[in-house]
């Protein structure tokens, strides 16, 4: 693993990887493939709207409501790929809002 | 308050990937049953990459199999020289394997309907549980990998 150093930025006390020169082929690669692939969406905004429209297909296709959707996957012991899904989409739907 | 830092902080996005890769892989070579060894990356905008793993399985304490899946997206700050990373959405999950997969315990960052981090637990009884996590408290990858596996 890389030594860190610390450092104060505008008050901020972050953490600064050093020359990172060993890191890893999959981090290497995953860099790589990042920066040379186009984002799914253009905007924060173009993937909010994108991301409800799916939530809400979600809600549909079981013919209940968004908030009654995400309150049948958190109570749900019985493991369902649309309920997971729904909670994912909702915390990021939440985090794009508020980041 | 120079040599400390706050818990989920910025990190340069290349120590945030090696960071994530290392932990991964200390599970991945002691305890892994199926399924695969790495996180697949999304790129969602620009700023915002998510790291994901499904249908992983690895060996609890007990010699039980659990079956995890991790999504994180990951906020990126591109204004300096070396981008800064650091987690802004995460879904931590833990169940038994397929078929007839139950829920076990999952982390989840606040939404709309619960607006705080927090921990859903299911038991075998049919019964759940939901827990607020305190802010800036909830869990690296490594200490939920940590409390699931001694724990079932």
């Amino acid at each position: 693993m890389k030594a860190m150093k610390n450092s104060v930025l505008e008050g901020k006390v972050m953490i600064v990887a050093e020359a990172n020169k060993d890191s890893s082929p999959w981090v290497q690669s995953a860099l790589k493939e990042l920066s040379n692939t186009l984002p799914q969406f253009k905007t924060k905004a173009e993937a909010i709207k994108a991301l409800n429209s799916e939530l809400e297909t979600l809600a549909t296709n079981r013919s209940l409501s968004v908030a009654d959707l995400l309150k049948l996957a958190s109570s749900s012991v019985e493991n369902h790929e649309d309920l997971d899904k729904s909670l994912r989409l909702s915390s990021l739907i939440y985090s794009l809002k508020n980041c | 308050m120079i040599g400390s830092r706050r818990k989920h902080d910025w990190n340069s996005w290349e120590n945030y990937l090696l960071v994530h890769e290392t932990t991964l892989n200390k599970y991945i070579n002691t305890r892994h049953v199926a399924g695969p060894r790495q996180y697949t990356r999304n790129k969602l905008t620009d700023q915002n990459i998510q790291l994901s793993i499904e249908g992983l399985i690895l060996k609890s304490d007990l010699g039980v199999e659990i079956q995890i899946k991790i999504e994180k997206t990951v906020e990126l700050d591109i204004e300096y020289s070396r981008p800064r990373a650091r987690t802004f959405s995460y879904s931590y999950h833990a169940l038994t394997p397929k078929p007839n997969a139950r829920n076990l315990m999952r982390y989840c960052s606040p939404h709309e309907h619960r607006p705080h981090h927090h921990k859903h637990l299911y038991y075998s009884d049919g019964t759940y549980n939901v827990l607020d996590v305190p802010d800036r408290t909830w869990p690296h990858v490594s200490e939920f990998l940590d409390e699931v596996l001694c724990q079932y």
